[in-house]
């Protein structure tokens, strides 16, 4: 049997943090995603001046409608050739979405800055119930939503 | 469905990478890892996890009195130690090989408060 004690260190700046470059604050975003708000997106596009964080892995946890979960690696890539410090990610073949039951989990290398814009649609329950042939017209949104990655 | 963007600035203060959850709503358990100030380290190099079963992490919310426990199985590996760690809904934790004896796990958290770490 082994006892480790934690080291402790405070990072006055946080030690990883995440801002919203709009006018709502990350945390509003945050807290919006699943609670009335999903997001879906078909691209994004990361920036950072480093090319070993363009090149980290982003890990997507995606649940179906059965509670499968599964988990797709996306690898990414750059032209070696090219000192090229952004990336636009073609993300509609994932059929993925910000809506709480999924996640978005990338790896920041120490010390570095990372940017990332996702062009979004935004979903809402009202449009649920307010378009369509009827309240639940818009449903066929979730009918494809099983897991195909 | 109105168009819009969600842009994101993110910046690594510590000097070690990490994995981290965005965008997973109030309900993820891992979303406490970003803007939090808290490192908690662990140098974990010394020990020998092919003969370990179980783990055991002291864990409270911030300011509460007591830390509650939570256990779970290593199975003889750091890898599995680690997998049960992250599914333990305390956030996540990352590993990094230092030197050939130092070995760290580590986590950023304001939300939960770490104790020690007893590996069986």
């Amino acid at each position: 049997m082994a006892t480790f004690s934690p080291i402790i260190t405070i990072y006055p700046n946080d030690a990883i943090r995440v801002t919203s470059t709009s006018d709502l604050s990350y945390a509003t975003v945050n807290a919006s995603v699943g609670t009335g708000y999903y997001y879906d997106f078909k691209n994004f596009y990361q920036y950072s001046t480093s090319l070993e964080q363009l090149i980290e892995p982003i890990y997507l946890l995606k649940f179906s409608k059965q509670g499968d979960r599964n988990v797709y690696y996306l690898n990414n890539t750059i032209d070696p050739y090219q000192q090229s410090s952004a990336l636009s990610i073609d993300a509609e073949f994932l059929d993925y979405r910000f809506d709480s039951n999924n996640a978005f989990i990338p790896r920041i290398l120490g010390n570095t800055k990372l940017f990332y814009r996702f062009d979004i649609h935004e979903l809402s329950n009202e449009d649920f119930l307010t378009r369509g042939e009827s309240n639940f017209g818009l449903i066929d949104f979730y009918e494809d939503y099983e897991i195909d990655f | 469905m109105p168009a819009k963007k969600i842009i994101l600035d993110i910046q690594n203060n510590t000097p070690y990478p990490a994995y981290f959850s965005i965008l997973g709503g109030l309900q993820d358990p891992n979303q406490y890892n970003v803007n939090s100030k808290t490192e908690y380290l662990y140098d974990i190099g010394n020990f020998n996890f092919a003969t370990s079963s179980t783990f055991t992490l002291e864990f409270k919310r911030v300011g509460a009195a007591t830390f509650s426990i939570k256990q779970g199985p290593t199975n003889g590996s750091a890898q599995a130690f680690l997998m049960s760690l992250n599914l333990s809904s305390l956030g996540l934790f990352n590993t990094l090989r230092l030197s050939s004896t130092i070995f760290i796990l580590y986590t950023f958290n304001d939300y939960y408060e770490f104790g020690q770490l007893t590996l069986n």
